[in-house]
């Protein structure tokens, strides 16, 4: 995910943030995304 | 002689029903502890005005010979969960001046009982992410050390209950927010099992991680707390059956590699559990070290349905009021715009398999034990107010299994509390209570009161 694709989902959400917000929910964002890759690593695993 | 705020719930029942107490003087003695600690602490935002005129209610009722278990026991509660008449704000000036237009189902039962309702306590915001030192109500504090957090978002009911203002507040839990305040502030907090407590007249954080439940000064309190909110109390064992059965024969499997390997684990925790898992032994439970499934995956999926249920919630209440939702709330809920549908039915798909994994994990045992948090409450200087707050926590795992969960002290690092789980079976806190009592009276680490 871009930062410019962030940024849109925001946007279409509604939720404007300064520069030092953004940043820190970007960061926050990708974390989570990085779950959501480790939960469908996860999920590709025989039981 | 005992201050009447010092008496256990059934030591005050009992002098209750005996004529030796009035709730008028307990609920007094509790109002005289808010007066006295609640501006240094900020536990309580909201003081019910009607407190004694409830007590009055309840004190005929008990000249009668009626009343519950909980007739005239003074109760705080969580400002996310309604109680009639009372504030209703959920820690946010989204919902400034809400009044809740009735009880929350787990309220109800304990009104019935004749509980007299003290005030309302201190949230994080919504429940989520961290204290907000920009809010106009300030964050509670840590009754061991105000200078240090208290955890949450139970953070009202944990410094209530470990500031002895009450013996029991009810809060909610959806990582962790009973249980790591109840460790920070060195209190017992029990999240029950899914759906035990009916989440009616809760405002939402994530409906599939949500529990309520209670935060109390011991054990047995918190247990019968629990019976007295338990929704369908016939389709359940009480959580107090078996408080005097003692921990002697069960089968204890120790998650010590939960939380002994990571590099953020305090010292003085991993020593501390060691010491509780060698004390669960000589009361004659069976220990034994175990590998339960990867931690972190419980963690991936707990906060990507967290977030993802959170951001459906908040999607009505965000078209209006969306600048009056403080920067961590509005951070969090921004963080959720990064997942969409599909990573939601994964982390569901998640769910459903590690809960099978765990309860396989847990086949030879009748109980779990690991940490609550791996340190002890971080200071409020760590706040920067911009990155999210992190504390290292194993307490999201049982929200994401359903499973029944005790946060317990077990001391202290540094002059701030620290605290164990024990998870049982869904179904089973009757066991999980029986060797947290066993525990708590061996010890006395549930006794100790701070320095206010």
């Amino acid at each position: 995910m871009s930062e410019e694709d962030f940024r849109a989902r925001l946007s279409a959400l509604g939720i404007q943030l300064d520069d030092r917000a953004f940043a820190a929910a970007f960061k926050a964002a990708q974390h989570l995304r990085s779950e959501g890759a480790r939960l469908e690593a996860y999920l590709a695993q025989p039981k | 002689m005992t201050d009447p705020a010092d008496l256990s719930i059934p030591e005050a029942a009992a002098a209750l029903r005996e004529g030796r107490l009035t709730s008028r003087a307990l609920t007094e003695a509790s109002l005289d502890r808010i007066a006295k600690r609640n501006d240094a602490l900020h536990a309580f935002t909201h003081v019910n005005p009607d407190a004694l005129a409830e007590a009055d209610r309840a004190d005929a009722v008990l000249a009668q010979g009626g009343g519950g278990a909980f007739c005239g026991i003074p109760i705080g509660v969580k400002d996310l969960i309604d109680v009639a008449g009372q504030p209703a704000t959920s820690g946010s000036a989204v919902l400034a001046g809400r009044i809740a237009d009735c009880d929350a189902a787990a309220v109800a039962r304990l009104r019935a009982q004749g509980a007299v309702f003290l005030g309302k306590l201190a949230t994080y915001e919504f429940a989520m992410d961290g204290p907000d030192m920009n809010r106009p109500d300030p964050p509670a504090r840590n009754p061991w050390s105000p200078s240090h957090i208290t955890g949450g978002s139970s953070s009202g009911a944990a410094a209530a209950v470990a500031g002895g203002m009450v013996r029991l507040a009810l809060g909610t839990d959806t990582g962790g927010s009973i249980r790591s305040p109840a460790a920070y502030c060195g209190c017992v907090g029990l999240k029950p099992s899914y759906d035990r407590v009916s989440r009616a007249g809760i405002f939402p954080l994530s409906p599939a991680l949500d529990h309520v439940g209670p935060l109390a000064a011991t054990v047995e309190e918190a247990a019968l707390a629990l019976d007295a909110m338990t929704e369908n109390p016939a389709a359940w064992r009480p959580a107090s059956a078996k408080l005097s059965h003692g921990a002697a024969g069960l089968r204890i499997g120790y998650a010590r590699s939960w939380f002994a390997g990571d590099p953020q684990v305090s010292p003085a925790l991993i020593r501390a559990m060691d010491d509780a898992a060698a004390q669960l032994s000589m009361l004659a439970a069976r220990i034994t070290e175990t590998d339960l499934p990867e931690y972190a995956l419980f963690e991936a999926a707990g906060s990507v349905i967290l977030h993802g249920e959170a951001l459906e919630s908040h999607r009505a209440l965000m078209r209006d009021g969306m600048s009056l939702y403080g920067r961590p709330v509005l951070r969090s809920l921004a963080m959720a715009a990064a997942i969409d549908s599909k990573d939601l039915s994964r982390a569901r798909l998640a769910q459903a398999r590690l809960t099978e994994e765990l309860i396989a994990a847990m086949a030879p045992f009748d109980l779990l034990l690991t940490a609550t948090a791996l340190t002890p409450a971080l200071p409020f200087s760590d706040i920067d107010g911009e990155s999210p707050l992190w504390t290292p926590m194993r307490t999201i795992p049982f929200n994401v299994t359903g499973q029944p969960a005790l946060s317990l002290p077990i001391g202290f690092d540094g002059g701030l509390p620290l605290g164990m789980q024990l998870i049982g079976r869904v179904g089973d806190e009757d066991l999980v209570c029986a060797a947290g009592n066993a525990f708590e009276r061996a010890t006395d680490h549930s006794v100790q009161r701070p320095p206010l």
